[in-house]
């Protein structure tokens, strides 16, 4: 009988697991528990019956501390159990032992043993009201138990109510580093150690730095409770630091904690804030957390406000160049989520002077360009850099435009001749990729290289170009920016290319500074950094928008208009 | 130091996981022998990385990542991707139920048949295998939109010819 597709879908594409698919995974399970064993041991692993405990041991010994520690708590504490040394409540303090701890380790003689090797269980819950439930599993200590605790200067203090068994020694230590509880034998010859239970909600996005902001997708909060929210990331904000492990973590009681691991696992440093949820914005002091619900992909942006909110633009949502991404993705599928790893490949060819047609392949791809250039659909330059914007924001491809090979060539159905020298290369994959061209003329020399002292740190990700629709006609520029054609004097070149050919073009004088373009929902946004302090506020933000066939770059706070250099010729030297 | 309960707990993980680590390496790599090279190395990284693995719950998807990201490295390594057509026969022992369905699925993208075969044969959710690839969920729908799409246009198409 014939099966529909989707019966076949679900249930035909794949053989029998292979038994020696199985074999392989065990042999390599064990191997590595072997290898892992073999450096730890030096010598054979006893075998189970060789570890006794002596439960009744601690639990005798514990109860009499107990009972003096009890009244001696209980008469100072007695009113309030869960409030400070001053006796006032303070709900707002951190309480680090709230959760679920169980039992992990136990040291007897010298030796330390995996409690379910002994048939040892025990867990302890310590709520906000000061009391803790134990749950034991033990020979003739089964049950619950709850007691009240109190924790000063990291010594956790345990006292039974009256008619209590008790089941754990009066005193332990709280170690805020390993996040362990340890209660001592009071004779020292034992202890059991107790680990916080992770109750809670684990996420660990990929992050990625763009345009000066963080962003993680998808949303962290999107079906997750609030209560327990953390990130981890193997990165710090820092600039020049090396990447360093740090954990946010949200809690029900308003309070934000932040922890850097040094590179040994230990906490270097951590601080602790109130945070409030507001609409799709979470704040902290100094940091602020948006969720980006009106864009199309899913975007967390965090950012740290006293060192990046200056610098960070408005981010606008740039609804018709997402829209125009969606159309070409319906009428140039072929080009849209290739197998990009480790790189992509542009075919660019001309049909006549000032037009381009671009395809896209895998860098993969060994066929010839002459062939890949027949058989293809060829794109606008503007369209391609659409199309390769798809792969720069993916999260799981990672291509930077530096992984992007531009390849010109003559299309043989092209009788169109030019000459394919290293300009031509370069000022191609300038066009395409906005990288990478160097040349004599200034106008074509990148703002930011090679003046004012070098570059500026990859990390700003200073952008020199961008596909936008500048003059408001519906179709896409690419615009460019370049230095100006003077040395002593700060001028920069900004240009709108549209498939190859400068449709505007003009010259600017203004601060010394770097400068970096962004893409506005129409138009761009210009902004000036002060190189000698490219964290702090921009020397100027400029709206940038084509108004009778010249560019005008207006000042957003004061509403002027940026001087144009020379006889700011509209046409100068669009040729 | 690791105790003997936890090798022996992820021993069994392993081993519970073991058919889904076939096809998801299965669907990427298309060839037995480096899906059990990637099984296996993902293994061993799992188990000396199982210290940053905060909760055991999400060992299934944490070792999906980790192989998926094997896979990545082999694919990258330059292995030709084996179609079923070029399969020698001696290296290549499975029975597989539908070829048809199969070579078709040849021709999707890895992305593609990532996606596929979590969502049909895993149980994920498109949120959970955007988490996992760390996309947008938009993004996984629209993959196996288009992967269903193809492979239905090129099964109708077989079956028109025959």
């Amino acid at each position: 009988m014939k099966k529909d597709f989707n019966t076949r879908l679900c249930n035909d594409l794949f053989p029998e697991m292979p038994q020696s698919f199985m074999d392989g995974l065990l042999n390599a399970a064990r191997k590595a528990e072997g290898t892992q064993n073999a450096q730890m041991h030096d010598t054979p692993v006893k075998p189970k019956t060789a570890r006794r405990f002596p439960v009744r041991k601690i639990l005798t010994g514990a109860a009499a501390a107990v009972l003096v520690a009890a009244c001696v708590v209980i008469a100072v504490f007695a009113p309030g159990i869960g409030r400070n040394k001053h006796g006032a409540v303070d709900p707002a303090a951190y309480n680090p032992l709230r959760g679920r701890w169980t039992l992990t380790e136990v040291e007897q003689n010298g030796e330390t043993v995996d409690p379910e090797t002994i048939g040892l269980q025990m867990d302890m819950n310590f709520s906000e009201d000061g009391s803790v439930t134990v749950t034991t599993v033990t020979g003739g200590a089964e049950g619950q138990y709850v007691y009240r605790y109190t924790l000063t200067d990291n010594a956790v203090e345990l006292t039974a109510e009256s008619g209590e068994i008790p089941v754990l020694p009066a005193s332990g230590v709280y170690d805020p580093e390993t996040n362990t509880l340890r209660f001592a034998n009071e004779d020292g010859d034992g202890a059991v150690i107790f680990s916080r239970v992770l109750n809670k909600q684990t996420l660990t996005g990929i992050w990625k730095q763009t345009r000066r902001e963080h962003s993680v997708d998808p949303s962290p909060l999107d079906g997750f409770d609030y209560d327990y929210l953390k990130w981890e990331k193997e990165q710090t904000w820092e600039e020049d630091a090396k990447p360093q492990p740090w954990y946010l973590e949200f809690t029900a009681d308003g309070r934000m904690y932040y922890f850097l691991y040094a590179p040994d696992g230990g906490v270097q440093g951590n601080q602790s804030a109130p945070y409030t949820i507001s609409g799709n914005t979470l704040q902290w002091s100094g940091w602020t957390l948006r969720y980006e619900a009106e864009t199309d992909t899913i975007c967390w942006i965090l950012w740290d406000r006293r060192e990046y909110y200056e610098r960070v633009p408005e981010i606008e949502i740039d609804d018709p160049y997402r829209e125009k991404v969606s159309e070409l993705r319906q009428k140039y599928p072929e080009y849209f989520d290739l197998y990009a790893t480790p790189r992509l490949k542009v075919i660019v060819w001309q049909m006549a002077e000032g037009s381009y047609s671009c395809a896209l392949v895998p860098g993969s791809d060994l066929r010839k360009e002459a062939e890949i250039g027949i058989e293809s659909r060829g794109t606008t330059i503007e369209e391609m850099r659409m199309i390769l914007s798809t792969y720069y924001e993916a999260r799981d491809c990672n291509i930077e435009p530096e992984q992007v090979e531009v390849v010109p060539f003559h299309n043989p159905i092209s009788s169109y001749w030019y000459e394919i020298d290293d300009a031509y290369k370069g000022m191609v994959r300038w066009l395409i990729t906005g990288t990478s061209f160097e040349s004599d003329d200034p106008l074509y020399s990148l703002l930011p290289k090679g003046a004012y002292g070098g570059d500026p740190p990859a990390h700003y990700n200073f952008r020199v170009s961008e596909v936008c629709d500048i003059d408001g006609d519906g179709t896409f520029e690419t615009c460019m920016l370049t230095k100006g054609p003077t040395s002593g004097l700060f001028t920069f070149t900004l240009t709108a290319y549209h498939n190859g050919t400068a449709v505007y073009r003009n010259t600017f004088n203004t601060a010394n500074g770097y400068l970096s373009i962004q893409r506005k929902k129409q138009g761009l946004w210009l902004i000036n950094y002060d190189p000698e302090n490219l964290s702090g506020k921009p020397q100027g933000r400029y709206t940038g928008t084509v108004e009778n066939g010249r560019f005008v770059l207006t000042d957003r706070e004061t509403g002027e208009t940026m001087e144009y250099w020379g006889l700011a010729d509209p046409h100068w030297n669009m040729n | 130091m690791r105790s003997r309960a936890e090798d022996t707990w992820f021993s069994r993980e392993v081993e519970a996981l073991a058919p889904t680590m076939f096809r998801v390496a299965f669907a990427l790599l298309r060839n037995r022998t480096d899906c059990e090279d990637a099984a296996q190395n993902a293994v061993l990284k799992a188990y000396e990385k199982l210290d940053t693995l905060r909760e055991r719950r999400y060992f299934k998807t944490w070792m999906i990542r980790i192989l998926k990201n094997e896979c990545v490295n082999l694919m990258k390594a330059n292995k030709p991707t084996v179609s079923y057509d070029a399969q020698p026969e001696t290296g290549y022992e499975m029975t597989v139920p539908d070829l048809d369905l199969n070579r078709a699925f040849d021709t999707l993208s890895p992305d593609e048949r990532f996606a596929i075969t979590l969502y049909y044969y895993e149980g994920f959710s498109t949120r959970e295998i955007a988490a996992l690839c760390g996309v947008a969920d938009g993004t996984i729908r629209s993959r196996l939109t288009r992967a269903r799409e193809a492979l239905r246009e090129q099964l109708s198409e077989k079956e028109a010819m025959q």
